[in-house]
This record gives structure tokens, C-alpha cells and sequence, in this order.
């Protein structure tokens, strides 16, 4: 059995969420689990057994949230619609 | 992200986060829902957020095989809003927790993040999102009043900035007592929740409450609201969000008598210890468990 998770919450700003699934990372690394934990990042996919995820951390960029680029890419739509 | 999924041959997809992805690209699916505070008082929210979530929110709950929350509170919100059928079985009760390793942190790794950040020797800390349902109005009037009495408290913010009055963001920015952090990295965070004085978190809702364990565990006291009493139960510092007097008095007596922070910092320990990461991954695994043995997944 594989075991998918969402893991683009690890490559954006400060939010409970991310201080959730990075706690719960942590604790699934240390129990031994019969089946493989994939990470799905926005441009990669990881094994959870095969990263250091403290390190791994560290050479994430920092993004943007999705809300806030959604609404930055409705307003500019809007200011350029108005603007034409 | 279905088609990712079908690639990797994903049996089981979990989303950390409320929502599942338009299609279905695993067999089964988890959702852990923190809350749904945009149901419970819309002008807490953005009107952005509130499209996304009407549209894709009940899409979610009725296609995920099993729902997670964090607290009893969440499973009575979401009963008592989304009417599907068999909903209530595949809701169940996950409490969040902290790892260990973020307590190992080292008193020379607390004082260069002290450093690095020009943090103040002396303040009242506060970890959130900037949105009403945080009440920040609360937190600074507190504070305003303290720092009258206390002229060398400070007031560390550590947050993002998504829905806050231009009042408000104003006295933020203008005071000198108050420091803002947007985005720390997640273990500096820990250094700072050693270094605090207390903890304030006056929020008029929280599903769980995530920074409540973290500063738990980095034994500080904490103040908070009744938001949070399925948590913190009988903890003596619960106030209502409104009662800024009464905020301001048990903050005093935090500060003034060094007892009463050994005694309730003794307290939490004891009550937050069950809240690790270790104890969220086998409960995770439980549910798991049970599904993929009796088949009702």
C-alpha cells in the first residue's frame, strides 16, 4: 500500500498548517509503517524514508500562499482589464 | 495532482488541509479539517477564501472516505452546517501534537536567535494568523494597559497578516513596544516561545489551537480563551475574549509572582503531555488500521 500526502503546505509561509503537517511528519518518520509515505510537493514527489525532513527543510524556498497569489492574480486581472 | 497520484500508485491520499483535489486520484481519500470558522461567522474570512471554500468544502466532505479533526468542536460544527448522509460515521477525533525534537534546543541557539532578531529580554508573545476570529483588538488593549505598569513588557507578534483594520494595523506598526514577525523558520519560533514571558492567545475561536502546544511544551504560562477550554480543560487562566480586565489581572499576577507561573506551567505539562507527535501518527495509524482490516474505507 502507498500513502499520499499533500505536502505544497511545507513550501509555504508560516501557518498552523504547515506546524501541523511538519509535526506529523516527524512522528510518522519515527514509527515503523509497513508501506510507503510519498510527499507531493508543487514540482517533485519524495519518499518520507528517503529525506532528512529537518534538513530537507531548509532548501525550500519560500513562497507565496495560494490565497494570497490567487487574489494578487485576480486583482491585476481586474486592474488591467480596467486599464484597457 | 490526480494524475501524480494515479503515476505514483497512491492507495490512500491525505490532504493536511480541508480540501481534496477537483478529481479523485487515489483510492481512498482523508481530509484532516482544522475547522470551518468561515461557516460559523463569515466576516471572519476574505471573500476570495469563501467562494473557494463554498464550492470545493462540501465537494470534499461528501467524496473523503475518512474526515479528521482536531477536536470534538469541529465534529459538532461540521454536523450541525453540512447535512450528508453518513457523515457523522466517517468523522474522527485526531488531537494534534508537537515533537519532541523542538525541545532540544540549546540555550546558545536561543540567545543568537535572540540577537538575530533584536527580540526584547521582557515580553508577552502571541503566534497567529492577523484575522478577526484572533481578536487583536483584545491582545492590544491588554497589552496597552500592562505596559503602563510594566514599562519594560514588550509584545512579540508572530503571524501573518491576512484580514486586520487599518486601526489596528496601525497601532502595530506605530508602538515600539510591539514587534512583528511575519515569516520565522519553524525552529527559531521555538527559541522564541522560550524566551517569552507568557503566552496570550485571545482568540474567539479556534479549532484546536496548534500554538497552545507548542507553548505548552516550551513550558511558558499561558493566557488564553475559552476557545480553547477542550484543550486546556480546567487550566485557571480561560477568560472570556471580551474580559480585557480580566486578562489584564491574571497577566499581572503572572508577572508579579513567579509561583504562579511554576504552578501553572507544572499544570500544562502534565495536561499537554499526551499531545505529542508520536501519539498523532498512531492514532493516525489506528484509524488506518481498522479501516483497511473491516474494509469500511
Amino acid at each position: 500500500m502507498n500513502l499520499g500526502i499533500d505536502a505544497t503546505y511545507l513550501e509555504e509561509e508560516f501557518s498552523g498548517i504547515k506546524s501541523f503537517l511538519l509535526n506529523f511528519l516527524l512522528g510518522l518518520k519515527k514509527e515503523k509503517i509497513p508501506f510507503e509515505v510519498f510527499l507531493f510537493f508543487k514540482e517533485k514527489v519524495l519518499k518520507l524514508s528517503e529525506i532528512d525532513l529537518l534538513s530537507f527543510l531548509k532548501t525550500l524556498p519560500k513562497k507565496k500562499t495560494f490565497f494570497i497569489k490567487l487574489q494578487k492574480s485576480i486583482f491585476l486581472s481586474f486592474y488591467f482589464a480596467k486599464k484597457a | 495532482m490526480p494524475k501524480r497520484l494515479k503515476k505514483f500508485k497512491i492507495d490512500i491520499f491525505f490532504s493536511p488541509n480541508n480540501f481534496l483535489p477537483i478529481l479523485k486520484g487515489a483510492k481512498k481519500e482523508i481530509i484532516f479539517l482544522h475547522d470551518i470558522f468561515w461557516k460559523i461567522n463569515p466576516s471572519w474570512k476574505g471573500m476570495f477564501f469563501k467562494i473557494y471554500a463554498t464550492l470545493f468544502q462540501k465537494m470534499s466532505l461528501k467524496r473523503a472516505d475518512l474526515i479528521l479533526v482536531p477536536s470534538r468542536k469541529v465534529k459538532t460544527d461540521l454536523l450541525k452546517y453540512y447535512f450528508l448522509k453518513g457523515l457523522e460515521e466517517k468523522i474522527k477525533l485526531l488531537y494534534e501534537g508537537v515533537d519532541e525534537i523542538w525541545m532540544t534546543i540549546q540555550d546558545k541557539e536561543i540567545f543568537e536567535i535572540k540577537k538575530k532578531f533584536s527580540l526584547p529580554d521582557n515580553f508577552l508573545l502571541f503566534v497567529g494568523n492577523f484575522e478577526p476570529r484572533k481578536h487583536l483588538k483584545t491582545l492590544i488593549l491588554v497589552f496597552e494597559k500592562l505596559k503602563k505598569e510594566f514599562p519594560d513588557l514588550n509584545l512579540v507578534i508572530v503571524g501573518k497578516k491576512i484580514k486586520i483594520s487599518k486601526e489596528l494595523w496601525q497601532k502595530i506598526k506605530e508602538d515600539k513596544k510591539i514587534h512583528y514577525f511575519s515569516n520565522l523558520p519553524y525552529f527559531s519560533l521555538f527559541a522564541i516561545y522560550r524566551l517569552a514571558q507568557i503566552f496570550f492567545l485571545p482568540s474567539f475561536y479556534e479549532g484546536f489551537g496548534f500554538p497552545l502546544l507548542e507553548a505548552g511544551k516550551s513550558n511558558i504560562p499561558i493566557v488564553a480563551s475559552f476557545a480553547v477550554k477542550e484543550i486546556l480543560q480546567d487550566h485557571p487562566f480561560l477568560k472570556d475574549p471580551h474580559d480585557i480586565e480580566g486578562f489584564t489581572q491574571v497577566i499581572r499576577e503572572i508577572l508579579k509572582k513567579p509561583y504562579l507561573r511554576q504552578k501553572i506551567v507544572k499544570y500544562q505539562k502534565q495536561r499537554l503531555k499526551e499531545f505529542s507527535s508520536l501519539n498523532m501518527v498512531k492514532n493516525f495509524l489506528s484509524f488506518l488500521d481498522f479501516f483497511l482490516k473491516t474494509d469500511k474505507f
